[in-house]
């Protein structure tokens, strides 16, 4: 199937895209980048991920575009691909930087950080598109930029799939 | 031992055929009748000449003139990256005309006015999705199109979604800048009349180039402003100067697909605003924004969108822009609609709804203009007049992920 037909398909426009998002977005662009400052570096770490299985609540499908991870992903879902929603598949290597969203977890009503992680070293695994961009702005703002591949901070630069993982709650 | 030599020789009397009939063709002498299986004889009309040998090897070149119907789709192939390409497609018969082969998450072309050569940032490595990366300009031959040089640039090439900004070439073609991300921003140089590379210029803070005259490119910034990128006559960095921001990038920012006439740059921002930038003085003129939706059009959710959703047609000064309904963050979604203004007049002229929601439109820059748009599914590029909005014609099966469209400038 082409690649975007099963995006366009998988395309999900039932959650809502909130305003609060974008409030927090513009307060966490302050936090992580310095006010005022033009952010040189993207903000989230891999390395730096807490470990969300102590996070009540996290219900749904990974593999399904409207997990509610998902919120702001360009990309092949990791889950589909052999690795999950917080781990690359085997023999890739997971980005150590990317942009972050800020997507509402239904369960417990909470807004939390989310870092999309690229999986990087092979070819697209071209598994579960998904493609929502809440949040994503273009590509001269690279923090907030989902058409940007972040392979670029891996060994190689060839872009496989997306993980989802969770930084912490997002604080208003 | 008398079944083998019969095998042998209905081998030997098969072979003795072919070839027989091979020296008949050659020799362009009629082929005698031969008996059908059956017993029947099949007739041959010897009053036509028999159909002559084909010449092997041969392979086409374009003509030698560039015709301004002529279109290249810039397919980033996302399901097998390392292998974009783009194709050359004949507007006026939909007919392919040829392909390249460019590398490595591919964006676009750059495309000379004087059209003897044609300009790829592209990105290599050795062993497909491994081992070195290579990153080049690769110089093509226009008509033959076959790759006839290439001069190599810092291994740093953003890696995008495609975006036409992602290259520019200076207004007299001489140098070309390659937008570099590794997450810090800068601009490779190259000199192609040189064939060399001459300086990589740090853009912190910006991102993409737009070609701003013979000596100059400015980038975006993320406050909402511009960089203006001064070169020297060798291509290294001279006067590189911010300005002030221009849009808000939270609020209402613009899209990254800018038009450009004579000096002035023309973006489309999200909620509905067209800003213009005048790059003939030192420092950008910042043209008072205007509206392109009325609040009637705001209040129905009319959001410009796609991944090359404008376009112009730069002697009648007529603005197209691709239109679909959604929220704030569906800004690269295709769109049902495209909606023409009068840039002198600031006034809507026309809503042309095409056959399909479409991804990407441009318009070639003649005086019987063509508006093409790729379909939101990738599988074809419709074409429509571009003044009557009437349509003409589509060309199917277009690529692996076809998403940018990119017509050569007029000559």
């Amino acid at each position: 199937m082409n690649f975007f037909d099963h995006w366009f398909q998988q395309k999900s426009r039932s959650l809502a895209r909130g305003t609060s998002r974008r409030s927090f977005l513009r307060k966490a662009g302050v936090l992580l980048v310095g006010a005022g400052a033009i952010p040189l570096l993207p903000v989230a770490k891999a390395g730096a991920a807490p470990d969300d299985r102590s996070i009540p609540g996290d219900k749904g499908d990974p593999g399904k575009c409207d997990y509610w991870r998902n919120c702001g992903m360009d990309g092949f879902l990791c889950t589909c691909c052999g690795g999950s929603h917080t781990s690359c598949p085997p023999g890739t290597e997971m980005a150590p930087m990317t942009w972050v969203g800020t997507c509402k977890n239904p369960a417990d009503g909470r807004d939390y950080i989310i870092a999309y992680n690229d999986c990087c070293g092979k070819s697209t695994c071209n598994r579960c598109m998904c493609n929502r961009n809440e949040g994503d702005l273009p590509n001269y703002f690279p923090p907030k930029s989902n058409d940007i591949n972040w392979c670029m901070g891996a060994t190689n630069n060839v872009y496989h799939c997306t993980t989802t993982v969770l930084l912490g709650l997002a604080v208003k | 031992m008398n079944i083998t030599r019969i095998c042998l020789f209905s081998i030997f009397l098969f072979l003795w055929g072919c070839e027989a009939e091979q020296t008949a063709a050659t020799d362009g002498a009629s082929t005698p009748a031969a008996p059908a299986a059956d017993g029947d004889v099949e007739l041959i009309d010897v009053s036509k000449e028999p159909l002559v040998k084909d010449t092997f090897g041969k392979v086409e070149a374009l003509p030698a003139t560039l015709h301004p119907h002529w279109v290249w789709i810039a397919d980033f192939a996302a399901s097998s990256m390392p292998d974009g390409r783009a194709y050359l497609y004949d507007g006026d018969t939909a007919r392919v005309l040829g392909m390249l082969n460019t590398g490595f998450s591919f964006n676009a072309l750059n495309i000379p006015v004087h059209y003897r050569e044609i300009y790829s940032a592209e990105t290599y490595y050795a062993r497909t999705t491994r081992g070195k990366r290579t990153d080049v300009v690769s110089i093509y031959d226009p008509f033959r199109l076959t790759p006839i040089a290439e001069i190599e640039i810092p291994a740093k090439r953003a890696s995008t979604m495609p975006r036409l900004a992602d290259s520019a070439l200076t207004d007299d073609d001489r140098f070309m800048s390659v937008f570099n991300l590794t997450p810090a921003a800068s601009l490779s140089i190259v000199d192609t009349v040189e064939r060399k590379f001459s300086a990589e210029i740090m853009t912190p803070g910006c991102a993409m180039t737009y070609a701003a005259g013979d000596r100059r490119f400015f980038a975006l910034c993320g406050d909402g402003s511009l960089l203006m990128v001064n070169i020297t006559d060798e291509g290294e960095g001279a006067v590189i100067e911010k300005s002030e921001p221009f849009f808000d990038v939270h609020k209402d920012p613009i899209l990254e697909t800018g038009v450009r006439l004579g000096d002035t740059w023309y973006f489309a921002s999200v909620l509905g605003k067209i800003h213009g930038v005048d790059i003939s003085g030192d420092k950008p003129d910042f043209l008072d924004p205007w509206w392109y939706l009325t609040g009637e059009d705001r209040q129905a959710n009319w959001r410009v969108g796609g991944m090359q959703p404008v376009a112009l047609h730069n002697k009648s000064r007529r603005l197209y822009l691709l239109m679909h309904q959604g929220d704030f963050f569906t800004y690269e979604d295709p769109g049902p609609e495209i909606w023409v203004y009068d840039l002198a007049t600031q006034k809507q002229m026309r809503k042309i709804k095409t056959n399909h929601p479409s991804i990407s439109i441009a318009v070639s820059q003649d005086d019987a203009p063509l508006l093409y748009t790729i379909t939101e599914d990738l599988s074809s590029l419709d074409i429509y007049d571009a003044t009557s909005g009437e349509y003409l014609r589509s060309a199917s099966e277009l690529g692996i992920v076809p998403l940018l469209i990119q017509v050569p400038p007029l000559q």
